[in-house]
């Protein structure tokens, strides 16, 4: 199945691309949004790149760059809320730092720290609810030892997750999300710090 | 600084801590002033079931004892977390001598302590070092 990739500017972004480069799971297409500092990488596995000089999505130029795209499937690399207008164009993979019939939200990653000293990672398509989309793949990973969660583990967990989408379920079966989990957000400074201080003690060396 | 402190009891706060430290802990409170990421707390506050009969937000310190409960039933980290961003925003909002009810803002208080104790059990943290 023929992949393209939207490529916000981002640690996760850089991470994926490394990742699908790595593994030879190459996107056929990209948009990069603002600097284009990934156009190397994307030349280097021969995809067609089109750029576009906003990093916002509800932007006529993004619009109008996803819907010139020939492939059906393009992977999402951004955060927040995805315009329902770009929904109705294509289907998005997105990579969500959670198992979204118990988890969803932004910060359910340390909660799943805090409560189960792990972290589930689910693939799924981007629907216009908060992390109710189509699931594709789900799997659970032990915590590393590594207290940059936000910048290090993070990013490194999602692009493996999606190589590992993409290699499991090549024609990307996904399906329905029976019964959304509980929504995580704005964890509490003091219960973020716990959390890093549990991956410190806890962190699996590799 | 430092306190002497059994997290295991629940004192009020005149029958040990005294007044000193809830005026540091108030102050240290209002200093985080946790980000809602552009919220306001009520709306925070909204994802959570028992909120929802909630009419008035003039008592968070009530409010507060109802959240903290909720965690200790079910040990759902959101509650404390709903707990902990409470206490933050009725310190920053108000002032210290401004507290109705000091004995149970401190028992408020020293029952999210000990709870922040327990998570941090096992492991070599000075919990005061953490709180301040």
């Amino acid at each position: 199945m023929e992949i393209a990739i939207l490529v916000y500017p981002s640690i996760r972004a850089r991470k994926y691309l490394e990742y699908m480069k790595r593994h030879k799971k190459y996107p056929t297409s990209a948009i990069i949004m603002g600097s284009g500092e990934e156009e190397k990488l994307l030349r280097d596995m021969k995809a067609k790149v089109i750029k576009v000089p906003s990093k916002k999505f509800k932007n006529s130029m993004v619009y109008d760059a996803i819907k010139s795209l020939k492939e059906e499937v393009v992977i999402f690399t951004g955060g927040g809320i995805v315009p329902e207008e770009l929904l109705e164009l294509k289907r998005f993979i997105h990579i969500h730092p959670g198992i979204t019939s118990e988890y969803r939200g932004s910060t359910c990653f340390y909660y799943s720290i805090l409560k189960e000293n792990k972290i589930g990672m689910t693939a799924m398509f981007l629907s216009n609810k908060l992390d109710c989309g189509d699931i594709i793949n789900t799997h659970v990973y032990d915590v590393p030892n590594n207290i940059n969660i936000d910048n290090e583990v993070d990013p490194e967990l999602r692009a493996d997750m999606l190589i590992r989408t993409l290699k499991e379920n090549k024609n990307l079966v996904s399906k329905t999300l029976e019964k959304p989990g509980k929504n995580y957000y704005v964890i509490h400074p003091v219960l973020k710090h716990i959390a890093i201080l549990k991956v410190r003690k806890n962190g699996i060396t590799k | 600084m430092s306190y002497d402190y059994d997290g295991e009891k629940t004192y009020s706060y005149s029958e040990f801590i005294g007044e000193d430290f809830l005026r540091d802990y108030f102050n240290y409170r209002r200093g985080i002033m946790s980000r809602l990421n552009g919220i306001s707390l009520e709306d925070y506050l909204r994802n959570y079931e028992i909120f929802k009969d909630v009419k008035s937000f003039d008592n968070c310190v009530t409010l507060s004892v109802r959240f903290l409960d909720e965690y200790e039933d079910k040990g759902d980290f959101r509650y404390l977390n709903a707990s902990l961003k409470i206490n933050d925003y009725l310190c920053s909002k108000g002032r210290y001598h401004n507290i109705i009810d000091t004995q149970l803002f401190w028992y408020v208080l020293s029952r999210e302590i000990n709870y922040i104790k327990r998570l941090c059990e096992g492991d070599d943290v000075d919990i005061w070092k953490l709180l301040f």
